[in-house]
């Protein structure tokens, strides 16, 4: 009789055995799809947001439990995954809580849009001349970061150095950076600003301006050195680029080289493509203009588009655009469109 | 003797079972995982396909300047689209916008009368969307009703 038992105790032993082993592989497995799982939930979360701010243009805000590493176009890249995005235009710095707005550039005739998501944290403004066009360059880049009026998170502004000063408060947001600290700095002659080592862990960038090229302390920052209000070059400890617009400061800023080629290859695609549109449209639209100075107007305008379309490089594109802006806004101001 | 082999038989055949069961019981876990993966694909398809209309709703190849908001397209421009070039921009999707009521297919020399524009034409394989915008026609200055309709192949 003890045969028996001792079989069914062993053999109990050994199913109960399998039946715990099976059982952890399951739980484990588990716990590492749901690890996965809802990491990939946050990027699709994230992958939302960023298609309802470009097509509602409001700002949004963001927060996750896992970083975002890089954004490899079209992919966002954290630990827990990878999530194509795939059609906008987007410029992102990695972290975890981001703050999203839709960008446009207008060229009169045309509109681009495009997605920054940028993470919450202080944006310095280091000066080393105080001129219009670097006022203007400054405001130029507020101008395309969000407003963080209502959100949680916030970016905020701040100026220098005077000496080993900097001026920067929670409470200086994009429009009262612009319009009252800008001016209040540049137009008082107190203060002269100077290049110095920035340690603040809290700052999220910084940004050194001069209208020569310098030497610069901050190199986890940039250097921008403006030519005309609009264009110009950033210096980053590595490289040089050339700028047209302060999208393109913006994307060395906040994405590096990739985002910086990856915005211009993006523009270009849609400017060719734009610019053949209207072309299009602007000749089903001649047949009906009688007045001959429109008509005139109407034909530079269309020799400008042409050679948009024709051109290989952006640089050479992007000169004949502005010329085009011109032309469209003065149709406008004669009332041909 | 016969006794306890039977004993022992019917407690392997009970273990057996309940090892059974619970394979079982595993496999219908897994399942319902595949399912929902599957799932979350075609939702993941779909979602894409609103976003593109959405984009289209608003996208300054298609709208009236000081329209931003969306869905008021020109009549010009919608028949200055190519299928190639939306195509490069919004995907592989199919776009048809027409004016119920009006039959006239949209070239160049009708533009500013006809009331369907079929930018990448629809196939039977195709399904997707449809939303009402308005289409405001160059000539007449007037705003008129029409359909947009956004698909892709499945």
């Amino acid at each position: 009789m003890m045969a028996p038992n001792l079989f069914k105790i062993i053999f109990g032993l050994i199913a109960s055995a399998f039946i715990l082993i099976v059982v952890f592989r399951l739980s484990s497995s588990y716990m590492d799809i749901g690890e996965v799982s809802k990491g990939i939930n946050e990027l699709r979360g994230f992958k939302k947001i960023v298609n309802d701010v470009y097509t509602t243009g409001l700002v949004s805000e963001y927060e996750m439990g896992s970083e975002i590493k890089a954004y490899i176009p079209p992919n966002l890249v954290s630990d827990k995954g990878v999530m194509e995005i795939a059609r906008i235009p987007l410029i992102l710095s990695p972290a975890k809580h981001f703050i999203i707005k839709r960008g446009e550039i207008d060229v009169e005739w045309w509109k681009f849009y495009f997605v920054i998501a940028v993470p919450a944290g202080g944006i310095i403004f280091i000066p080393l001349n105080k001129t219009a066009i670097v006022l203007s360059t400054i405001r130029g880049m507020v101008e395309m970061l969000p407003a963080t009026d209502k959100t949680k998170g916030k970016i905020y502004f701040g100026i220098g150095c005077n000496d080993s000063d900097i001026f920067i408060s929670k409470r200086w947001g994009k429009e009262y950076f612009s319009e009252r600290v800008l001016p209040y700095f540049f137009y008082n002659p107190e203060f002269e600003f100077n290049d110095c080592l920035v340690n603040d862990k809290q700052l999220a960038f910084i940004i050194t301006l001069s209208e020569e090229a310098v030497e610069f302390k901050n190199k986890n920052g940039i250097l921008v050195i403006p030519e005309t209000n609009e264009t110009g070059y950033v210096l980053t400890k590595e490289k040089r680029y050339f700028y047209k617009n302060p999208l393109d400061i913006l994307a060395i800023l906040l994405g590096g080289e990739r985002a910086y080629n990856h915005i211009n290859s993006v523009f270009f695609k849609e400017l060719k493509i734009a610019a053949n549109f209207k072309e299009r449209e602007m000749n089903l639209l001649q047949r009906d203009i009688e007045d001959e100075e429109c008509k005139k107007l109407s034909d530079e305008f269309l020799d400008e588009l042409d050679e948009i379309r024709m051109e290989e490089s952006l640089e050479e594109a992007y000169k004949h655009l502005a010329h085009s802006t011109d032309i469209y806004k003065y149709m406008r101001l004669k009332a041909c469109v | 003797m016969r006794l306890a082999q039977t004993n022992i038989m019917n407690y392997i055949i009970l273990t057996f079972f309940i090892i059974f069961a619970l394979l079982i019981f595993v496999i219908f876990m897994w399942s319902m995982l595949a399912v929902q993966v599957e799932r979350g694909a075609s939702e993941a398809k779909l979602e894409d396909l609103v976003t593109t209309l959405k984009m289209l709703s608003i996208s300054p190849y298609l709208v009236k300047e000081g329209y931003e908001e969306g869905s008021m397209f020109v009549d010009s421009k919608l028949s200055s689209v190519s299928c190639e070039d939306i195509r490069k921009i919004f995907g592989d999707i199919d776009v048809e916008i027409y004016i119920p009521g009006n039959s006239e297919v949209c070239e160049d020399e009708n533009y500013d009368t006809c009331g369907i524009w079929q930018v990448c034409p629809f196939s039977e394989k195709s399904i997707g969307y449809e939303v009402p915008v308005n289409i405001y026609r160059i000539n007449s200055k007037k705003v008129e009703i029409g359909i947009m309709k956004v698909g892709v192949h499945v």
